[in-house]
């Protein structure tokens, strides 16, 4: 199997104490006031995987384990600060997935945007621009400027377009969790047809059926530190152990 | 730091996505749009005109002095507009910029692009005055894209600069506000490089002025009118020299914080 996503000792860090950002003066005084940001934290430390291609990969962890910056790094939105990714191919990202849309422009102005944000050429999103538009359900306020839309609104558009994307490697973090039923299962079934389709997946969820659905391996993020790596039956009863034990506590 | 420039080209088609939007928010969606855009430099020149011709009598510059004062200010209004917009760049938009994942210098580029349209778009109002004042170029004027690609070359390495440490140090923003509003009278606007050589000013710091490579820009933009008044090539290649400096500053500050300012934002 083709390795398409290689992450090699990736390790990054935030500051718990910088509420605010720094001021020039805290730069220039620094040793003399010692103002060194105390108190930084690895969000991830250490972790090295390989994902090769056609995977289905399921991520668990509790919160603030590290998931969702893990999905960042890979997507490219954040850099890590030890080690390095690489990742094969373009990757179609359904993080916040609402994100690239702005809010005075219209439904349409905002498909065509993000589309070729994501690297869609025109001809190619004028092809598609009537599937998205179906598949979200959103047809009637198309001219409507895309603030006025309701939450469940925005995720359909969001979810539509990214999933219109070519890339061979789809990230989701758990933007399954909102949307009614129907539109949930329209997600499913069109998530289930790019898997058939032989695209890599990396999936973020809390709900165990959504990861027993799509996936087959899983990883454990526990603090920032992968902990488990295999079968996604064997790192969920691990998960599943860590939360018994933490709630016996 | 060649990759991340090669990556850059690549991009071009968002780029243009992005400035075609940006002048489409601008001009499209109102009528006024365009004139909006011409009216700061052309009211600002007015007083300015007024003042120095009216109020003191004008020991600077040449005739016709409005035509004058707009070969500078069309330009200082496109650096000043970059200047304050990079400051914003990545926090104004810190939503797209979080969400994809595109060689980050393309959110800087776009901004100095739609700005250089915008400065594209105003010169008519320099063709308006040189037809009133029936005023012929001189040959200079074969030289000003040259002043263009320079300002443009400058203009990206400010705003690589800025738009990063804008977004790490909270307090640079009300800096930058000062530091332009200095900048406008030590450049060449309301006077010429020609009268800062011909000022009382020691010789050292004349050849410290020319460092602002805004000095030989705008000198060769006038040339283009005022053959008589341009000072010479060697100013032009020193802002060409301290312009490609920027830049390589730019390049380098913005690769290096990157990664810190991704998660500020």
């Amino acid at each position: 199997m083709r390795p398409v996503i290689e992450a090699d000792g990736v390790g990054i860090e935030f500051h718990l104490n910088r509420k605010r950002r720094m001021q020039l003066r805290e730069v220039l005084y620094r040793r003399r006031v010692g103002a060194i940001p105390q108190g930084n934290f690895w969000a991830l430390r250490n972790v090295s995987f390989t994902v090769g291609e056609g995977e289905a990969v399921g991520l668990v962890g509790a919160n603030g384990g590290g998931k969702s910056t893990l999905l960042k790094i890979i997507a490219g939105v954040l850099l890590p600060d030890e080690g390095s990714v690489a990742v094969h191919g373009g990757v179609a990202p359904l993080i916040e997935v609402t994100g690239g849309f702005v809010g005075d422009l219209t439904a349409r102005d905002n498909i065509t945007l993000t589309a070729g944000l994501h690297g869609l050429s025109k001809e190619t999103i004028e092809e598609r621009f009537d599937e998205i538009v179906e598949f979200s359900e959103v047809g009637e306020f198309l001219d409507m400027p895309f603030r006025h839309f309701s939450s469940g609104m925005k995720v359909r558009l969001g979810f539509s377009v990214v999933t219109s994307l070519d890339e061979p490697i789809v990230l989701v973090d758990e933007v399954l969790a909102v949307g009614d039923r129907a539109f949930r299962e329209k997600c499913y079934l069109r998530m289930e047809a790019m898997l058939s389709g032989g695209r890599t997946l990396f999936l973020v969820s809390h709900s165990e059926g959504d990861l027993r659905r799509f996936c087959t391996r899983g990883l454990y993020l526990r603090k920032g530190e992968l902990v488990a790596d295999g079968p996604l039956e064997d790192t969920l009863a691990m998960y599943n152990e860590d939360l018994d034990n933490r709630g016996k506590r | 730091m060649l990759t991340r420039a090669r990556s850059v080209v690549e991009r071009r088609a968002i780029l243009r996505l992005l400035i075609g939007r940006d002048l489409k928010v601008k001009y499209a969606d109102s009528t006024l749009g365009y004139f909006w855009s011409i009216l700061d430099p052309l009211l600002m020149s007015l007083v300015y005109w007024f003042v120095f011709t009216v109020i003191f009598s004008r020991g600077v510059g040449r005739e016709p002095y409005i035509l004058f004062l707009l070969l500078g200010m069309l330009p200082w209004n496109w650096s000043q507009g970059v200047i304050h917009a990079s400051a914003r760049a990545l926090t104004s938009d810190a939503k797209l910029v979080r969400s994809t994942n595109l060689s980050r210098e393309v959110w800087v580029l776009r901004v100095i692009g739609s700005q250089a349209m915008e400065f594209l778009l105003s010169l008519p109002v320099v063709l308006l005055f040189v037809l009133v004042y029936a005023k012929t170029p001189s040959w200079y004027i074969v030289a000003f894209p040259l002043a263009v690609l320079i300002q443009a070359t400058f203009l990206v390495g400010v705003g690589l600069t800025l738009a990063p440490v804008t977004v790490l140090f909270s307090d640079v923003q009300r800096l930058v506000r000062i530091v332009t509003r200095i900048l406008f009278y030590l450049s060449p606007v309301i006077y010429g490089v020609q009268d800062v050589y011909k000022s009382a000013m020691p010789e050292a710091l004349k050849k410290v002025y020319v460092l602002n490579p805004l000095s030989g820009i705008f000198d060769l933009y006038r040339a283009a009118f005022f053959p008589d008044f341009f000072v010479g090539w060697s100013e032009v290649i020193v802002a060409a020299v301290v312009s490609c400096a920027f830049l390589a500053l730019g390049m380098t500050v913005f690769a290096r914080l990157e990664g810190r300012v991704l998660k500020e934002i």
